[in-house]
């Protein structure tokens, strides 16, 4: 462990890049004029995210250590979740560029508030004291409240924001809560130093305080990653705020929260046994709490999902029917949870990102996001309409798509688990509901042709090249690495090594 | 103990309320009209102006005990401070590029 401070900044390096761009787009903001700043600050976010992912790359052989005293630590998971986190940034900003629904005039504010948010994510991340979780959640949370209403003037963003900022307000009030009571029961703060604590105790019967702190701290968790019963935010959130925001929420803070989740559950709540498995404390409930959560998190997404008008709400809705699939890899309490977990999390990124970023282009063209607007897309804009086809296929889990890989490898893991295989089945259940509302939007684009009366004629959509490259660069990993995925596969096991050696 | 206390104190006790009294400062100013008015959101931006610079100051106080200390030992204390001092400096050249200060804006 690391005590001295500035011998740690060396592995702080990737956060400490970002935040010098971060402060340089702040003086960049102040001083330039409003039209010259805004490609240049976009442009130095850009760079400082690609500079934070190459400084990641450079620490990650670097053998896994604790630093700060102890509060962060680097591993393969904090370089792999680094990574996502610097990822989710630059897709933010990939999508608001150029998109009518975040105003010229907040542009230099987006970028900024993107970033803020990404280094509370990497800090969430790497954290492995409560103190420096909360913080991490907490710039994160406080940073979504503001992006989430960044179009000042819709009364949609503003009710998204405040809906955001109440639901989180309870939320991490809860956690700290939680987080109160398990220093008052071990007198400690720190990740080891709990587990040696509960270690000590007898487990047998766990303190009933102990139970409502753990219940607290997953409540806060499951915001963050809107698993059910903390979801209801979601759809709201994401229905008012602008779109390039939602796409960065629906994967930047999740995969945060999911990598806190992991962080906390493996190593406070669980004690590695043999063959690449964790036992979870006796008596607590936990993989029971857990896999009941999960199987209540895909139901409720996927048929609320089912009755969605409204892309935007059915994709929030899926989003959360991920998590349930997510969370599956965790109770799993094996190698091959987490690594499923980390792989399916790449690819959620790349075919979320994707179907957002299609909506957010419909949205703009046509001004709603109805599952009509997308009528006849694949015929009028036959790129568009195989990109979001991909992109679906891929989030329903169709094989040859990553999607399957994905879910294969989360249905997987829990299959061996002796008294899980309901939950496995409960899964490929829940996808073929999926099935359902995905297919929806692929039959409005490709088997309703466009309305050739001029009345009802859906306003033409013209697609920049900019997106074409972007969309294409989303699209081909999602059909690659259905087919050609052991290079991610190595990548992810290296990264959960570390937490099993 | 206490809830009887309190259950005989109201009992037993004397009241006699009257129009001052009963108001919310009883030896202030007397209040005049309603406190739920429009006002300035300029106030609101100072407050929480206020509010983040008085916060951070909190910092200081403790690195202040300590420094003397650890200044024996090695400096890294004071770059410390120094580069937390500079965010907090950037915000305020940032706050009043953009004017937030200007009080009749």
């Amino acid at each position: 462990m690391i005590q001295n401070a500035v011998e740690s900044l060396k592995w702080f390096a990737p956060e400490a890049i970002l935040v010098a761009f971060l402060v340089l787009i702040f003086i960049t903001d102040a001083f330039l004029p409003k039209a010259r700043s805004t490609s240049l600050s976009f442009m130095l976010g850009c760079l400082g995210l690609v500079a934070s992912i190459a400084a990641t790359l450079k620490l990650m052989p670097l053998a896994p250590t604790l630093y700060f005293s102890g509060v962060v630590a680097h591993d393969g998971l904090s370089s792999f979740f680094r990574i996502l986190a610097f990822s989710a940034g630059i897709l933010g900003l990939y999508a608001a560029y150029g998109s009518k629904e975040v105003e010229d005039k907040y542009r230099n504010e987006y970028t900024i508030l993107i970033l803020c948010t990404v280094f509370g994510m990497s800090l969430m991340a790497i954290s492995t004291n409560l103190i420096m979780l909360y913080i991490g959640i907490e710039t994160v949370s406080i940073v979504s409240f503001a992006l989430a209403g960044l179009n000042r003037e819709s009364l949609r963003s503003n009710e998204a924001s405040l809906k955001y900022l109440i639901y989180g307000a309870l939320s991490s009030g809860l956690m700290i809560y939680g987080f109160s009571l398990i220093y008052g029961v071990t007198g400690s703060l720190q990740y080891d130093l709990i587990r040696t604590a509960f270690m000590a105790m007898s487990l047998a019967e766990p303190p009933a305080i102990l139970q409502l702190a753990i219940l607290m701290v997953f409540g806060g968790l499951a915001f963050k990653i809107s698993a059910f019963p903390m979801h209801f935010w979601t759809p709201d959130v994401y229905e008012g705020s602008p779109t390039p925001v939602v796409t960065f929420f629906s994967v930047g803070p999740k995969a945060a929260g999911m990598a806190a989740l992991i962080r906390i559950f493996l190593s406070v709540f669980a004690v590695k046994g043999a063959d690449m498995t964790w036992t979870v404390m006796p008596g607590s409930n936990l993989v029971l709490g857990l896999s009941v959560i999960s199987a209540l998190t895909m139901f409720v997404g996927n048929f609320s999902a089912v009755a969605q008008v409204s892309v935007k709400r059915l994709l929030a809705y899926s989003s959360i029917a991920h998590v349930g699939y997510l969370l599956m890899g965790l109770v799993a309490l094996n190698e091959k949870g987490l690594v499923a977990i980390l792989f399916y999390l790449v690819v959620y990124y790349l075919m979320n990102v994707g179907a957002f970023v299609v909506t957010g282009l419909v949205i703009e063209a046509r001004g709603s996001d109805d599952v009509e607007s997308f009528r006849g897309l694949g015929w009028s804009n036959p790129f568009l309409g195989v990109c979001m086809a991909v992109f679906l296929f891929s989030l329903t889990g169709i094989p040859i798509f990553s999607g399957f890989i994905g879910k294969f490898l989360l249905f997987g893991s829990v299959v061996d688990v002796p008294g899980l295989l309901w939950l496995a089945i409960w899964g490929v259940l829940n996808s073929v509901v999926s099935l359902y509302y995905y297919l929806r939007i692929v039959k409005a684009m490709w088997l309703d042709k466009p309305a050739t009366a001029s009345s009802q004629a859906l306003p033409a959509l013209t697609v920049s090249s900019y997106h074409l490259v972007g969309l294409f660069l989303l699209a081909v990993p999602t059909l690659v690495l259905g087919v050609f995925f052991s290079p991610v596969l190595r990548l992810a096991k290296a990264s959960v090594a570390a937490l099993l050696s | 103990m206490g809830v009887a206390i309190i259950a005989l104190s109201s009992l037993l006790g004397p009241r006699n309320p009257t129009r001052t009294k009963l108001t919310t400062y009883e030896c202030g100013v007397t209040p005049e009209g309603s406190s739920r008015i429009p006002f300035k959101s300029r106030f609101y931006l100072i407050a929480v102006l206020f509010l983040l610079f008085d916060v951070e100051a909190v910092f200081f106080f403790p690195w202040a005990l300590v420094y003397r200390e650890s200044v024996r030992t090695d400096g890294s204390l004071l770059f410390a401070m120094l580069a937390y001092m500079a965010f907090l400096v950037l915000g305020l050249v940032y706050v009043y590029r953009k004017n937030v200060l200007e009080t009749d804006a």
